[in-house]
């Protein structure tokens, strides 16, 4: 089973996975339908990547869950994370 | 029902500050022939500003403008354009920046933002998707770029929101004023924050959940792929990302392109140099590299002062011009001084290049005698002292003291002050420039020619300073010349700045980054790349070579409008006279620099290729007619300045 691992200290903030996400669930580009978020705030140095199921009920809005983006060979959000601050993991594989 | 618009917010907003009537009117009016960003912009900004508005007239609009492949996951379409009159040149005041307020305002549904009038008292926009509103800005005004943007989060309650604004500097019309997107993202030159202060304008703040549709989502996004690859595989991309625009310093100071002293020298002291090296500012202060929306370059990186005078300090990254503006071209030996420096200006909201511009041409009217301390409110102007340079910034922002004479840009000081301070002022067009000319033609053309008065970011290539690596027959490809000559040639670099004036034009209409194209590196993405990703995106297909006579249009709507509002002509488009008759005083190249006869010919050669009158330097009917801006060319006849 695959699960997505993420590196906050990794991430720029760029919000590609947002966008790249809207993408698969819809084909439509929207970051507000994302299973995804990444919360910058300007001038500050942490960026968090927070998953639809670490969300709150308000703040998953017009959101869409994660399905690991069944039917692409990669999540897209992995796929275009310029830096790779997510990336797929194998449970069981450390 | 809204029409269904491919790529596009769909809706043009239009504000009136006067009457406070908010209306809409669709952007598919104008797309097809004009794209979007930029391009729309000045085309809206040409029709309904004529040339007896100046531009702190409420009249004078205040357009912003997003682009059409904003929004989607196209490498690095995340930018906005801002045009207006300028009051520095009185002709096209145009800027670009990047940041996240350009997807937010598309996801809102709009693509641009056409302010008029003015407003009785200070207000900012607050847009939240359809609802629009014009809101009491009193407890803003004053204040910062930075508190500026914390105010208005804490004013709405949300801390996600976009903001573009303005600071004291534009509140107080400094003609070096300029827009800030998440607190560093300027949209700089020609004074289009003062157009924004005149207006009583303080912020436009916007939330947006909307969604951007591709016409053909398959093939848009197999074009998007391979435009990642593109730039995810460049090594010059690769550059940026580790270092940002600061990667080639060294490189571009043995080519005698820093501006030392107010270009008393194009080329800094090597030791100086070496203690602000490129890898020095990564190891010594960076904490965090950052990118904006769907950028696969991230050039953008976080830095803290630890210790020093500057202490404390957090901030989004310095570019290149930055390093030129507050180093070498005030002789400032001290590192840290640019990011405190640029970091001002942003808080001040101030344009980095200008006000350092200025500030060198004050230094060398001080070195000079011209003027004294008690022209300076006590002040010693002597190079290299960064907390002058600290004071100096505050008092243009503020228009104290000697603040009040350079919030004018130095053109105009020294017509306050005289005394032969004139003669060293280095404007293109009434603006102060900040690059360093005599070592690289093309480069040195493309500045000089640009209609929004200087700056490299409309025809200036960069190309000829790594012209050994060039394969002729990519020249012959990309160009159409048989080889790139190296940058102290003047062969064929009037095709390279057309060149790259429609590319630029180009970019800044789909609202993409121009690192992502060919200006930056060869391997990188042009027109062709562009025009596939366009027409997959708007369902409208067009060839790279059909986008570049677009560029042509673009360019040509910005050259009219110069030649109506500010009678701009041939003379306006030779370089600063120190330029033409001080060579180079050190370094590698030390005795070059440009020469007045070849000058006319380089110019003469770049009027032909767009058509223009060699000898005015004026468009013709013809080839105002080819782009299909008849109209334009009945307005400029009227006046007299069509050649026919």
């Amino acid at each position: 089973m695959c699960y997505l691992r993420v590196d906050n200290e990794k991430c720029v903030g760029c919000k590609t996975c947002e966008v790249a996400c809207s993408y698969h669930h819809e084909k439509i580009f929207s970051p507000r339908i994302a299973s995804l978020e990444i919360r910058r705030e300007d001038n500050e140095v942490g960026v968090s990547i927070i998953f639809f199921e670490h969300m709150t009920s308000e703040e998953r809005g017009k959101r869409l869950p994660c399905d690991l983006c069944k039917g692409e060979a990669l999540p897209l959000c992995v796929k275009y994370c310029p830096v790779e601050a997510i990336t797929v993991q194998e449970a069981g594989c450390g | 029902m809204k029409e269904k618009h491919f790529s596009l917010g769909g809706e043009i907003l239009r504000v009136d500050l006067t009457s406070g009537e908010i209306w809409t009117e669709p952007t598919a009016k104008y797309s097809a022939k004009l794209l979007g960003g930029r391009g729309v912009d000045e085309w809206i900004l040409y029709h309904e500003v004529k040339p007896a508005v100046t531009p702190f007239d409420p009249a004078n609009r205040l357009i912003f403008g997003t682009g059409v492949l904003v929004g989607t996951l196209a490498p690095c379409a995340t930018r906005h354009s801002i045009e207006a009159k300028s009051p520095v040149t009185g002709g096209i005041g145009s800027g670009n920046s990047c940041g996240f307020f350009s997807p937010e305002l598309k996801f809102a549904g709009y693509d641009h933002i056409v302010f008029q009038g003015k407003s009785r008292a200070p207000v900012y926009l607050w847009i939240d998707d359809q609802h629009v509103e014009i809101r009491d800005a009193s407890h803003i005004w004053g204040k910062t770029t930075w508190d500026t943007d914390g105010l208005i989060k804490e004013d709405i309650g949300d801390k996600r929101i976009q903001i573009a604004c303005i600071g004291p500097g534009g509140e107080n019309l400094v003609k070096s004023a300029c827009i800030i997107a998440n607190r560093a993202r300027a949209v700089g030159r020609c004074g289009l924050g003062a157009v924004m202060g005149s207006k009583n304008l303080k912020a436009v703040a916007v939330r947006g959940s909307g969604s951007i549709e591709v016409a053909h989502p398959n093939r848009f996004m197999e074009e998007v792929d391979k435009a990642w690859e593109r730039v995810r595989a460049s090594p010059r991309a690769d550059s940026l990302r580790t270092f940002g625009t600061y990667g080639r310093a060294l490189a571009l100071n043995e080519a005698c392109l820093s501006p030392v002293r107010n270009f008393q020298a194009d080329f800094w002291d090597p030791q100086k140099l070496k203690k602000a090296t490129p890898d020095f500012y990564k190891n010594e202060y960076e904490v965090k590299r950052q990118g904006y929306f769907a950028c696969p370059l991230y050039c953008s990186h976080v830095y803290r002062i630890e210790r020093g005078p500057y202490a404390g300090l957090v901030c989004e990254g310095f570019e290149f011009n930055d390093v030129w503006n507050f180093l070498n071209r005030l002789d400032i030996d001290y590192p840290p001084a640019v990011i405190k420096l640029h970091s001002l200006c942003n808080e001040y909201g101030l344009d980095q290049d200008s006000s350092s511009c200025t500030i060198a041409w004050a230094f060398e009217c001080y070195q000079r005698g011209i003027i004294a301390e008690k022209d300076t409110d006590g002040l010693k102007l002597e190079w290299g002292d960064h907390s002058v340079v600290v004071e100096l910034l505050r008092k243009m922002a503020y228009r104290e003291g000697i603040g009040e004479i350079l919030a004018e840009g130095s053109k105009r000081a020294s017509e306050l002050v005289g005394k032969g301070s004139e003669k060293y002022v280095i404007c293109l067009k009434g603006q102060d420039s900040m690059e360093a000319m005599r070592a690289a033609k093309g480069w040195a053309l493309g500045c000089c020619v640009s209609p929004r008065g200087g700056t490299h970011t409309r025809g200036a290539n960069l190309v000829e300073l790594s012209h050994e690596i060039i394969p002729p027959e990519v020249a012959q490809k990309v160009w159409g010349i048989p080889k790139v000559e190296g940058p102290l040639s003047y062969e064929n670099k009037a095709k390279l700045v057309v060149y790259y004036e429609r590319l630029q034009a180009i970019l800044d209409s789909l609202g993409v980054c121009m690192f992502t194209s060919t200006w930056w590196s060869p391997d990188l993405l042009g027109p062709e790349e562009y025009a596939r990703i366009y027409s997959a995106a708007t369902g409208r297909e067009i060839s790279g070579e059909e986008l570049m006579i677009v560029g042509e249009r673009i360019h040509n709507v910005e050259k009219a409008f110069n030649t109506l509002h500010a009678s701009f002509g041939r003379e306006d488009d030779y370089p600063p006279t120190r330029f033409l008759e001080e060579p180079i005083s050190s370094g590698p190249l030390e005795g070059e620099r440009l020469l007045a006869d070849k000058w006319g010919q380089m110019l003469n050669e770049y009027y032909e290729l767009h058509g223009w009158d060699k000898e005015t330097g004026w468009q013709t009917r013809r080839c105002l007619e080819d782009l299909q801006l008849g109209e334009i060319a009945d307005e400029l006849q009227v006046t007299g300045r069509l050649i026919s």
